[in-house]
């Protein structure tokens, strides 16, 4: 007998309608029975729950949540930019590391004392750690994040300027990857863009990992919010 | 060597001497007001790990705080060296 006709499956998928319809009753919210991104998802079934926090492409991350996260919202792919990308500014601090050696021969410094000239190479270096610091977390930090419910960007564009934008899953209308030049087809990276009904129209996740993959997905949380709405899961 | 001989090079002396000092102290100036700065950009980029580690909450947040509290350590003790240099 075919496993969806089996007592077992049959027993799981009323305990999770239930355990969902008990919490909608005791929060009183507009709820949504939903089932599993591994049950819709051909993409998603490839991986299983990612531990790295460091991953630029993440799948059904693990202890990640956002602060605008409801709570039953599941967090599915966490992107960040392709680390290639990121080797820009590796070479610019491996230089500014090794500038003081290059430069000793031409004592630009000689004129002060020992001690002030001491001091300049300690405040060199340490320009150098924050500007690798502030790469690092503009890297981590600037992350896209496609949940069961939405899109999210999250933008730090400097130190002191933040920028949140999400749209609903319901209303992205179309999805494009771009992929052009040969370090994005060796490296397998390129740009997502996402089209939507929303107030921001549209979305732009720039040189993330795997976008073919990231693009089935999207059409995949499309297709499942369709079978949702048709299906009448969302109460 | 003459009286006037002896002003002169002593004045010279004094003149070297204080030359060198008010390089010294526009020096120590500059160094204090440039770790100075650098002590403030350090105490923001811990505010702003703070904010960040709110919007984005991962297992990694807790050693970007730590990262970031010994930035701010190192940035003030350099201060406090550079005050005394």
């Amino acid at each position: 007998m075919p496993d969806i006709f089996s007592g077992d499956q049959l027993l799981t998928n009323s305990a999770t309608t239930e355990d969902t319809q008990s919490t909608n009753e005791q929060s009183g919210e507009l709820s949504r029975v939903r089932r599993h991104v591994d049950e819709y998802s051909e993409v998603m079934r490839d991986f299983l729950p990612e531990s790295n926090p460091l991953q630029s492409f993440a799948a059904k991350p693990v202890n990640t949540q956002f602060d605008s996260q409801m709570r039953d919202e599941r967090v599915i792919l966490l992107l960040r930019q392709h680390p290639i990308t990121q080797l820009k500014w590796v070479f610019t601090a491996i230089g500014l590391i090794l500038a003081p050696f290059l430069f000793s021969y031409v004592s630009l410094l000689s004129f002060m004392p020992d001690r002030f000239q001491f001091a300049a190479l300690v405040g060199w270096y340490l320009l150098v750690i924050g500007f690798m610091l502030e790469a690092f977390l503009s890297w981590f930090y600037n992350a896209y994040i496609i949940t069961d419910e939405r899109v999210v960007d999250i933008d730090f564009q400097s130190l002191i300027f933040k920028n949140i934008s999400s749209a609903k899953i319901d209303n992205i209308e179309d999805v494009t990857a771009t992929t052009g030049g040969a370090l994005r087809s060796v490296f397998n990276f390129g740009t997502i863009k996402i089209q939507t009904a929303a107030a921001q129209t549209e979305f732009e996740f720039a040189d993330v990992p795997q976008p073919a993959r990231v693009t089935t997905l999207i059409n995949e949380l499309l297709l499942e919010e369709e079978r949702e709405k048709l299906e009448g899961r969302v109460n | 060597m003459t009286v006037l001989q002896i002003g002169m090079v002593l004045g010279e002396q004094i003149d070297t001497t204080s030359l060198s000092m008010v390089v010294d102290g526009l020096l120590k100036l500059f160094f204090v007001l440039a770790f100075g700065l650098y002590l403030g950009f350090a105490f923001i980029a811990t505010r702003q790990i703070s904010i960040m580690r709110k919007t984005l909450v991962t297992s990694f947040s807790p050693i970007l705080r730590l990262l970031g509290y010994i930035h701010f350590g190192v940035a003030l003790l350099l201060f406090l060296w550079v005050l005394f240099l």
